[in-house]
Parts: C-alpha cells; sequence; structure tokens
C-alpha cells in the first residue's frame, strides 16, 4: 500500500515536472538563447515575404499573358500566349545556366567586375534559393515585355532564340550593373557614384526599361504590321479582340505589383515591414493617378474615353513608381502618376507618328515611363525617405532642395543601359533578321499566326477553322 | 404568293417576333447580315484613333405569305422594329413562283 502510493505520488511529480519544463521553456531560456530564436524567426519571416512576393510577381506573366492576347486580333491569340508561355520556360531554363550567374555572381572573396558577375552557374555553390528564386521572376518580367510590342508578325522560333538571349545575358548584366553590390552603378557599396549610386528600388530601369528598349528596337527591326500605315500619314486601328482579357490582365498585373515593388524590401524585418507598407501605398497611388490622367486626356483629345489607353495608364503609372517607391513621399507618387498617364497617351500618338507599330503599348508603358520614373527619383526623393530606405543624407530629390548627385547618377544609369540594350538587341534582331528571318511571311501574316505557326485556333468553335460552315460537318478530319 | 424580305436591327427581333405571333402565319428564316444602307455604317475608336465599321450586323428575316396576309404583316414589323433612329433597315415584298411542303409534297399555297 505504502509502495503503491509512492509509486504514484512519484508518477504524479514525475509527470508535473515534464509539464512544467514543457510550457516552462521561455523561463528557463539564456537571453542568448532567446535572442537566437528571434533572429531565426525574423529571417524566417524575411524569407517568407520572399517567398510571397515572388510569387505575386510570377503571377504577372499571367497579366502579360492576357493582356496582349486582350490587344491582339483573334487570329494571332495563340501566338501571343505561346510567347508569353515560353517566355517564361525558356527564361528558367537560361537564367538558372548563365543568367544568374552573370548578374550575381562571384568568386572566392565575394569580388566581381563592375560589368558583370562570374560565377554559380547553374546555382553550383549558392543555396539561398530565395534570392534566386526572386531574381529569376524579375528576370522573366523584363523577358516578356518584348512579345507585346513585336507580336502579330514575328516568327515563333526567332522571337525564343531573343528570348533566350534576353534573359540570358542582356537583363543580367544590366541588374548586375545596378542591383549587385560589385556593379559600377550600384547604391549597395560602400563607395557608390557620387555619394549615392543609383536608386532604382525595384526596377523602372532595370526591368521595365530593359525590356521597353528592346521592345522598341525590335518593333522597329521587324517592322509594322501590313495595313498599319498608309501613304500620306494615314495610319489604321487595329483594334484587339478583348477587353474583358485586357483588363483581367491589367488588375493581375497590378496586384502583382505588390510583390514587385514592396517585396522589393527584400525582407519585413528591422523596420523593412514600415518600408513595404509605404511603398504599397506610393504604388497604388501612382497606379491610380495614372488612370486617371491617361482617362481624362484620352477623353478630352478624343471626346470619347478610351478604355486601352485607361488599362495603359494604370500600367504606365505603375512603371513610373517602380523605382521611386521607397523614396519619394505619397504626394509625389501621385504627381509622378499623374504624368505617368500623360506620357502614355502622348507616347502612343507618337509612336504613330513615327510608324513604329507596337500593338499593346509596350514601348510607351515600359520604355518611356521606365525612363521617366528613374528621372523621377532624382526629381522627387525626399531627404528623410533617401535616409530611411538607403542610409544617404548627402543628395535626394532636385526639387525637395537635395542638388544634382543623384539626378546625374540616375541620368547616367539610363542612358549606359539605354545604350547597351539597344545595341545589344539590335545586334541580335539584326542578326536574326538577317539569317532565319525574323519576321512571318506575307500569307501568314494575313491569314494570322495561329494556324501556320502553331496548327490551332484560339477559339475553334467560333471561327471554325476558318471556313464558316465547317462547325457544321459532323465528321473533321485529322 | 409573296416573299416579304425585312432587314431589321438585331435588338428588335424578339419585339417582331412577339408582334407577329397572333398573325397565322407559316413561320420565318432568320439570318444574319452585315450590311449599311445610307447610313455607311458608323465611328469607333482604338487608342486614340478613330475608325470606320462600315458594315454592321443586322437580321434578315424572310417569310412566304399568302397575298391577302402581306399588308398586315408589313404592317405588324414596321410598327414593332421602327426606333425612329437611321439603321431602322427595310422591307421588300417580292413574288413568290411556286412552293413545296417537303415532308407532303403539297404546293403553293397548301404549302404555306
Amino acid at each position: 500500500m505504502r509502495r503503491l502510493r509512492a509509486l504514484s505520488v512519484g508518477a504524479a511529480a514525475g509527470a508535473g515536472l515534464a509539464l512544467v519544463s514543457g510550457i516552462g521553456v521561455a523561463a528557463a531560456q539564456t537571453p542568448e538563447e532567446l535572442q537566437t530564436s528571434i533572429d531565426d524567426l525574423a529571417g524566417a519571416l524575411d524569407i517568407g515575404w520572399l517567398l510571397i512576393a515572388s510569387t505575386l510577381v510570377l503571377f504577372m506573366q499571367a497579366g502579360f499573358a492576357l493582356v496582349e492576347a486582350g490587344f491582339v486580333r483573334t487570329k494571332n491569340v495563340v501566338n501571343i500566349l505561346m510567347k508569353n508561355v515560353l517566355d517564361a520556360c525558356f527564361g528558367a531554363m537560361i537564367y538558372l545556366t548563365i543568367g544568374f550567374g552573370l548578374a550575381y555572381g562571384v568568386d572566392a572573396d565575394g569580388s566581381a567586375s563592375g560589368y558583370f558577375g562570374w560565377g554559380s552557374f547553374f546555382l553550383d555553390g549558392f543555396t539561398d534559393y530565395h534570392t534566386f528564386f526572386f531574381q529569376f521572376v524579375f528576370a522573366a518580367t523584363a523577358a516578356t515585355i518584348v512579345s507585346g510590342a513585336m507580336a502579330e508578325r514575328t516568327k515563333f522560333g526567332s522571337y525564343i532564340i531573343y528570348t533566350v538571349c534576353i534573359t540570358g545575358v542582356i537583363y543580367p548584366i544590366v541588374s548586375h550593373w545596378i542591383w549587385d553590390g560589385n556593379g559600377w552603378l550600384t547604391a549597395f557599396t560602400d563607395d557608390p557614384m557620387n555619394g549615392v549610386g543609383m536608386v532604382d528600388f525595384a526596377g523602372s530601369t532595370v526591368v521595365h526599361s530593359v525590356g521597353g528598349w528592346a521592345a522598341l528596337v525590335g518593333a522597329i527591326v521587324v517592322g509594322a504590321r501590313k495595313g498599319r500605315f498608309g501613304p500620306g500619314g494615314q495610319v489604321t486601328a487595329f483594334p484587339g479582340h478583348s477587353l474583358p482579357l485586357g483588363v483581367l490582365g491589367v488588375f493581375i498585373l497590378w496586384v502583382g505589383w505588390y510583390g514587385f515593388n514592396a517585396g522589393s524590401t527584400l525582407g519585413l524585418s528591422g523596420g523593412f515591414a514600415e518600408i513595404a507598407a509605404r511603398v504599397a501605398v506610393t504604388t497604388t497611388l501612382a497606379a491610380t493617378a495614372g488612370g486617371c490622367s491617361a482617362t481624362l486626356l484620352s477623353w478630352l483629345r478624343g471626346g470619347k474615353s478610351d478604355l486601352s489607353l485607361s488599362l495603359n495608364g494604370i500600367l504606365g503609372g505603375l512603371v513610373g513608381i517602380t523605382a521611386g517607391c521607397a523614396t519619394v513621399e505619397p504626394w509625389a507618387a501621385i504627381v509622378i502618376g499623374l504624368v505617368a498617364g500623360v506620357v502614355i497617351v502622348y507616347g502612343v500618338a507618337l509612336l504613330d507618328t513615327l510608324r513604329i507599330d507596337d500593338p499593346v503599348g509596350a514601348v510607351p508603358v515600359h520604355l518611356m515611363n521606365g525612363v521617366w520614373g528613374t528621372l523621377a527619383v532624382g526629381l522627387f526623393s525626399s531627404e528623410a525617405l533617401m535616409d530611411n530606405a538607403y542610409g544617404v543624407t548627402s543628395t535626394y530629390g532636385i526639387l525637395l532642395g537635395g542638388g544634382t548627385d543623384l539626378l546625374m547618377v540616375q541620368l547616367i544609369g539610363i542612358l549606359a543601359v539605354g545604350a547597351w540594350t539597344v545595341l545589344a538587341s539590335g545586334a541580335l534582331f539584326m542578326l536574326l533578321k538577317m539569317t532565319i528571318g525574323l519576321r512571318v511571311s506575307e500569307a501568314e501574316e494575313d491569314a494570322g499566326l495561329d494556324v501556320y505557326e502553331h496548327g490551332m485556333e484560339a477559339y475553334p468553335e467560333f471561327t471554325g477553322g476558318r471556313d464558316p460552315f465547317a462547325a457544321l460537318t459532323s465528321e473533321r478530319s485529322n | 404568293m409573296q416573299k416579304i424580305e425585312a432587314i431589321i436591327r438585331p435588338d428588335r427581333l424578339q419585339v417582331v417576333k412577339t408582334a407577329l405571333e397572333d398573325l397565322a402565319h407559316a413561320g420565318m428564316t432568320l439570318t444574319e447580315v452585315r450590311g449599311h444602307g445610307v447610313q455607311r455604317g458608323i465611328t469607333e475608336q482604338w487608342r486614340g484613333r478613330t475608325f470606320a465599321v462600315e458594315y454592321l450586323t443586322k437580321i434578315k428575316l424572310e417569310m412566304i405569305v399568302k397575298d391577302s396576309d402581306v399588308e398586315p404583316i408589313v404592317q405588324r414589323i414596321v410598327e414593332a422594329a421602327r426606333t425612329g433612329e437611321v439603321g431602322d433597315g427595310k422591307i421588300f415584298v417580292s413574288p413568290v413562283g411556286r412552293a413545296i411542303r417537303i415532308r407532303t409534297g403539297e404546293e403553293n399555297e397548301a404549302a404555306l
């Protein structure tokens, strides 16, 4: 009896001790162990944020695909969707192989040339997977910009060769210059150019102007669609086949942009959550301001509001704020967006006048507003926010009294990136044109690229294989 | 027998069909057509440029009717299809030489 009681008391005491030590673990940890736990948690939070942001940016591929599909004619929809789908697929392969390495590769002591990275090819020896994923989705964004400007007349095979080159070489070099600690333009180094380095928080220049310059060069080299421009300055409109798809695409891009801009804080801990929140606000204000000004301006000019221009205005505002989303105050974000919408409307008209055919407005949205957004950083960045986001106090927006240092670096960066991208993509497009050909035949362009390049149609039940009565036959031959 | 060929606005079709329901008629054939009359179409816009849409979608309604039914049917169609705006359409009446009901072989007015 006594032994049984001792055993049960012992068991109860043992269970009680286990319980206390289980829930009392915190009280038992040393301050150092607690700090490690907190640091671990903060690191995990940062990686988690990057994963979410990267996924949002990857979803922007759907946005690009739908905008481009909506803005082209039915007979070319499959082709433009194929180009968008394969931008991502081939892009991932080449970015893993050489793209990431040229952008961020370093040798054993962590150094690299100011002009290109070298190392980590095939991610060899590199285990910050969240960094690779985040950087890849940005590369994929730059690449997919070009397909829209060259839509409806570009050979599929030639385009794939091009997209592999932009994702593998042209874009990584630019991202190295501006976003790698070894790059010659970067702000992320101890002794940056003009004491500040180029401020391009999420990539108005790095991503959007690179895609935009390539889009412009591509559109010029491949030439305008047949029937677009006639003698005596005549311009013919080719309306897109689905504005609902276009709108859906724009909203998806807009939502994805929160991963693009706010995700560029690269983390939430250590004060970056507040910056990310502020970035979400500036991004929203610029997008909406761009939509408003493009709508109102096109209404004034044309007598009726034009949805296709409103959509471009929203995207233009988003591109315009991408460089300065962390360093401009909300009021400045609105100004940037309003100007972006105006740039869109006049930019689209300018391309018509210059007889450059850009079916989706890729050049006004990504190139013109990419340049505007980068310059706007040098105009509007506030002293407080330059310190908060970049730790720079020596220079800020010139319109706020911050001097010329920042604006000059922005300008140098714009010109350098423009020169590199135009030369590299120009050489490539000319090479493709002279060898395998860049443009489809006239007969193919008339019939539509879908049937000739892919043997399929986007809406076979509506178009019935180009024979309006084919849908009535009960047996179709394969 | 007469053939009534009416080209009307697509959105007036339902009204016209309802208006003809209580008149005993042999049926109608509908075709979706494109065309324009004196109006020459409308103007639309895309990305800051206007363009002409010269061929608008209309519905062509064809009915073969007894001579005595022509006037009431034409009147009903005119009242139902008219909106007063340019683009309301036109009606053409022409004689029909022969009509056959395929199922029974009945001819002419017996086929209607």
